[in-house]
């Protein structure tokens, strides 16, 4: 116990940044050596991590403040929820680096210094005890993880980076805009302070105004809608290990800020919640569509995640609804948070795998790639099923928690003879969007593992994994089994100790094999085997000889990015550059 | 009497020796080294002056109004030694650079001379004194900006001469109408006017026009206009030096007006800090807007410098503590990332003479020292943590908060982020296409910078992030400055 005390809290954020130089610098004399360098220095971090996550179990909750630092200050504190989620954090930045020596032959230094330094920022990032801390390492954050995005350089790489760049910056902007309006409301940014400061005061104008400028640049990070169009870009084009870090971490690092804001600024407050359920309702839906309309593999997953993100933020809005009862969807938003970042590591590694074997990730140059290759089938189908809900899965865990937080406030509502219309729309769309997520992983899994593989794809899927690859795969799907199997012993536990963060109550047991939920459940993947034979099958795509045809529907006039957000930021930019033309008095 | 002895020779020392070295009576080959040794005893001799007895004034007033002061101040004393620090790294930079120019003896003749009259600047305690040094630091840099000789660099310095002349004038003139309310032509922390004044609106009249009239020389709107066009044609160095240091001599003024003559206390509040603070807010904007629609590089950094002094501008402008003491360390990290960036810019264009901003594709993985630091100071320039760029940001932006000035309380912040997104617009994406996007076989060599360009550079970008990281020294510093200007 005195030894978790001595353990300090900050040590996890600064070491892998200060190892960072190092470690590019050795990768760059001796090949190799800094790759080893790194792996350590991550398992060092995952041990400290570790440790103050013992700490948090055994309810002590080691804190550190640095007065001075940046003037603003620097305060940490590992309480159960951020030390678990930092332990899940530098496991993920393990496992994914592990993949790095056999995915990335070149260019590897530049790699490792921008994961150490992004680790140290996001580790940052989930154990700050106060806002600004959060911020300052968010925007750390956006900005050393936009190597990742542009890695392999090629023009899509470079034009998706741009586009995660413009947002980080436009997002890390509101978000600083937010705090200062904050400022003179709560006279400080710790959390605790924030809550019981702002929990006796009527919210104002300018609250709501911070409140949703945060959530709209923490949700930036997050892939919500409207500020998602980076993520289907941005997460295809990255190197296998940082795709399953952008989409399992740094999402989340996104949803914190949300999850922040609405139970520290707004907890309880009606506007505020509805205004996040519609949004996250929205792109839980889209996410979940353009999947379904993606022929890209890792485009696919990108989008899953962005509709798997929609869920959470559905759990959010709907946790702030149930006010004191909200324990339900706070072990829901914790515990779907969680599986996602570990489903995503699993499917963006075996993502990794295939493109390691083909250099290609369009479904019909991968068609059948995953055929006689048990290994690769078992670890995708562990994640396809459990990212789908399917019951003894760690998903149908989370899902069926966050579906029954909806139908708690429904009951709830009625039970007041209140209308519940609005709500039984979005529990619908949950089901639905539920089903879409069975449609397209199935979509994926028959494309990689069943269709009739192309000469060429037979010809490059003799080649095996490296070992460690191989074992990083094993063990991020081996996680997903454990966690299914024991839903009481693990993930109850974990999402009940986590609600203190979430300032909620410890919840009741569920059981999630008793009718009522299995039937949801069912409902959902029922609908989903529907649009996989009614829609898959027939609309985006075509039987053929000698296979499967995958057939790009989406229709390319849609696309927010193209279509409205350049050419109206074009627009703008003439605008304004004409009159400050004018203001700056220059003759041409 | 060592302490006016030290300041003479403070100033004194580079102009003579600035002087001596123009007309060529040392030889080429000892030259850099006697740059050197002057800039860095010059750097000694403020530091004795820091250790000696503050407020002792050496004065001449035969007639009152025109009289004339020198001191040591603590304001006075930071811009100093910021300045002949910065000095010394340009002037180690321009060694290497300056080979490939012609004519350099009157190249460090008048940068030497410049930071004379700079160093005079910081010591001067009234408003002749004041004039005098701002006048002789243009007519010194004035060499500078036309060192190249060609029809542009002269109309540049033309510009330069005029708007120079212009806002002294105005500013001298003003200040000196403004003795008969004031009474005393010293500078005191503070200001001077503490009670009641016989004709309010003239008083406020006239100090709106001193301090738009020395603020000429910090880019203010509208008489920025020499800026851009005269910072570009110097070379590298001197246009580090133009607009990273010499600019700060406007706001220099600015200070001693507004908050050792005419004092905060009576502006505040007043019609002439919301004329003042939508002056500089419109600045912050322009600058930026039209940096964005630069191609040339030198350009874009110059139109860059508008729009940021005018952030220190509006630290200044809003009259509290806060903003004050984040304005006053806007001055310290434009300085460095200006200075910086100016560099960067002088490093390519001497390696491999690409002077617009589309041409630097591919060129950071050929210079990554020079684009790193490059990318150091563009996050700074935005403000991202832990530059020091987010810790002055931050509080000027809590400072407009603090202040109840309506429309300003809420504006100044929001410029703030509407610039910081314009910088980030026209700085990152050099930064990102000069590492990234390149074919791997299109790499051709890299290009090794000297150690006299390297140091400079890579000693700026530490200190940016320093600073940032660890701005308690400066802060401190600054709100002591603060609580001395608003008693």
């Amino acid at each position: 116990m005195q030894a978790m005390i001595l353990l300090p809290v900050f040590l996890p954020v600064f070491l892998p940044m200060l190892l960072a130089p190092f470690a590019a610098r050795l990768e760059k004399q001796r090949p190799d050596q800094g790759m080893k360098l790194t792996l350590i220095g991550v398992a060092i971090t995952f041990a400290l991590c570790l440790g103050l996550f013992i700490s948090a179990t055994l309810k002590h909750n080691v804190t550190f403040g640095f007065t001075n630092l940046l003037f603003v200050g620097l305060s940490f504190e590992a309480d159960f929820f951020r030390s678990i989620y930092s332990v899940v954090a530098s496991f993920m930045w393990l496992i994914s680096l592990m993949m790095v020596p056999e995915y990335m032959p070149n260019k590897r230094p530049r790699y490792l210094f921008f994961s150490l330094m992004t680790l140290g920022a996001t580790l940052g990032l989930f154990l700050a005890n106060d806002l600004v801390t959060c911020f300052i390492f968010f925007e750390i954050m956006s900005f050393t993880s936009y190597p990742w995005v542009a890695q392999e350089e090629t023009p899509e790489a470079m034009r998706a980076a741009q586009t995660y760049l413009a947002i980080a910056v436009f997002g890390g902007m509101c978000i600083l805009f937010g705090l200062w309006l904050l400022y003179p409301l709560t006279g400080g940014y710790n959390y605790a302070h924030l809550k019981t400061v702002l929990s006796t005061q009527t919210p104002t104008a300018s609250l709501y105004i911070a409140s949703a400028l945060m959530a709209l640049g923490f949700g930036a990070k997050a892939g919500m809608f409207p500020v998602h169009i980076w993520l289907p870009k941005a997460h295809p084009v990255a190197p296998a290990p940082a795709s399953a870090l952008l989409s399992g971490v740094l999402t989340k690092a996104g949803i914190w800020g949300i999850l922040v804001v609405a139970t520290r600024l707004l907890p309880g407050d009606l506007l505020f919640s509805n205004a996040l359920l519609v949004i996250g309702t929205i792109t839980m839906f889209l996410g979940a569509l353009l999947a379904l309309f993606s022929i890209d593999l890792k485009r696919t997953l990108a989008c899953s995640s962005m509709s798997q993100i929609g869920f959470i933020i559905v759990g959010a809005a709907i946790h702030s609804l149930l006010g004191e009862h909200n324990a339900i969807p706070a072990s829901g938003i914790v515990l779907h948070m969680l599986n996602h970042s570990l489903i995503k590591l699993t499917l963006f590694l075996a993502a990794g795998a295939v493109y390691m074997g083909l250099h290609k990730l369009n479904l019909n140059d991968v068609r059948g790639f995953g055929r006689k290759k048990p290994f690769l089938h078992l670890c995708f189908l562990a994640g396809a099923a459990s990212i789908s809900g399917i019951p003894g899965f760690s998903g149908y865990i989370s899902k069926t928690l966050l579906h029954e937080s909806i139908i708690e406030y429904i009951v709830e509502l009625q039970a007041h003879g209140q209308g519940a219309g609005l709500y039984q729309v979005v529990e619908w769309i949950f089901t639905i969007s539920g089903g879409f997520t069975f449609a397209y992983m199935l979509k994926l899994y028959i494309c990689l593992f069943w269709e009739k593989p192309s000469a060429t794809v037979l010809a490059a899927s003799q080649a095996r994994l490296q070992p460690l690859s191989r074992i990083a795969l094993a063990i991020s799907a081996v996680v997903l089994f454990v966690f299914g199997l024991f839903p009481h012993q693990i993930m109850e536990k974990a999402g009940m100790l986590s609600s203190p963060f979430l300032q909620s109550q410890a919840m009741h047991p569920v059981a999630y094999s008793a009718f009522v939920n299995l039937k949801g459940q069912f409902i959902s993947l029922a609908i989903g085997l529907l649009l996989y034979l009614l829609i898959v099958q027939t609309f985006l795509s075509k039987k053929e000889e000698d296979g499967r045809i995958y057939l790009n529907r989406w229709p390319e006039c849609i696309d927010l990015e193209d279509g409205v957000y350049r050419p109206a930021i074009q627009k703008l930019a003439e605008g304004l550059g004409k009159v400050a033309q004018a203001v700056s008095l220059e003759k041409n | 009497m060592p302490v006016f002895i030290l300041m003479f020779a403070s100033i004194l020392l580079p102009v003579v020796l600035g002087e001596l070295i123009k007309r060529e009576v040392v030889g080429k080959e000892k030259r850099n080294q006697l740059v050197t040794g002057i800039l860095a005893v010059e750097i000694l001799l403020l530091t004795v002056l820091a250790t000696q007895e503050k407020g002792r004034m050496f004065a001449f007033s035969p007639f009152k109004p025109l009289a004339v002061g020198l001191a040591v101040n603590a304001t006075g004393l930071f811009f100093a030694l910021l300045v002949s620090a910065l000095w010394l790294l340009g002037g180690v930079f321009s060694f290497n650079y300056m080979q490939k120019e012609e004519n350099q003896a009157a190249y460090y003749g008048a940068y030497l001379k410049t930071l004379g009259a700079l160093v005079g600047l910081t010591l001067a305690q009234t408003p002749l004194t004041l004039f005098l040094f701002f006048e002789l630091s243009t007519i010194f840099s004035v060499e500078l900006v036309k060192h190249k000789k060609t029809e542009q660099a002269e109309k540049a310095a033309h510009a330069y001469e005029k708007y120079s002349t212009i806002g002294g004038a105005l500013g001298i003139a003003s200040l000196l109408a403004l003795y008969p309310f004031i009474k005393s032509p010293y500078f005191v922390s503070g200001g001077a006017i503490t009670g009641s004044v016989s004709a309010p609106v003239a008083v406020m009249i006239l100090s709106f026009l001193a301090i738009v009239g020395f603020s000429a020389k910090a880019g203010l709107f509208p008489l920025h206009s020499w800026l851009p066009i005269a910072h570009p044609v110097a070379p590298a160095p001197a246009s580090a030096a133009l607009s990273g240091v010499i600019t700060k001599a406007g706001i220099l003024c600015v200070i001693r007006i507004l908050y050792e003559y005419v004092g905060a206390a009576f502006l505040q509040g007043t019609l002439v800090q919301y004329a003042l603070l939508s002056l500089a807010v419109l600045t912050v904007f322009m600058g930026s807007m039209m940096a964005f629609q630069q191609k040339l590089l030198k350009k874009r950094l110059a139109y860059s410098s508008v729009s940021q002094l005018s952030y220190v501008l509006c630290g200044l402008f809003l009259m509290n503590k806060t903003a004050l003491t984040g304005g006053l360390l806007h001055v310290v990290g434009h300085a460095l990332i200006k200075n910086g960036l100016f560099l960067c810019a002088g490093a390519i264009i001497y390696k491999t003479g690409k002077t617009r901003v589309d041409e630097l594709k591919g060129l950071g993985q050929r210079m990554p020292i020079t684009f790193a630091c490059m990318t150091v100071f563009s996050l700074g320039l935005i403000g991202i943590p832990p530059t020091i760029g987010f810790v002055s940001k931050w509080l000027i932006m809590q400072g407009s908060a603090k202040s109840a000035l309506c429309v300003f309380g809420w504006l100044v912040p929001l410029m703030l982020i509407v610039s910081a997104i314009l910088t980030a617009a026209y700085l990152l994406p050099l930064c990102t296409r000069g590492f990234l996007g390149t074919a791997e076989e299109e790499k051709p060599d890299r290009i090794k910078l000297s150690l006299s360009q390297s140091v400079p550079l890579v000693v700026l970008a530490a200190l940016v992030l320093l600073l940032g990281f660890y701005p308690l020294p400066l802060t401190r510093l600054f709100q002591q400055l603060s609580a001395l200007f608003m008693p």
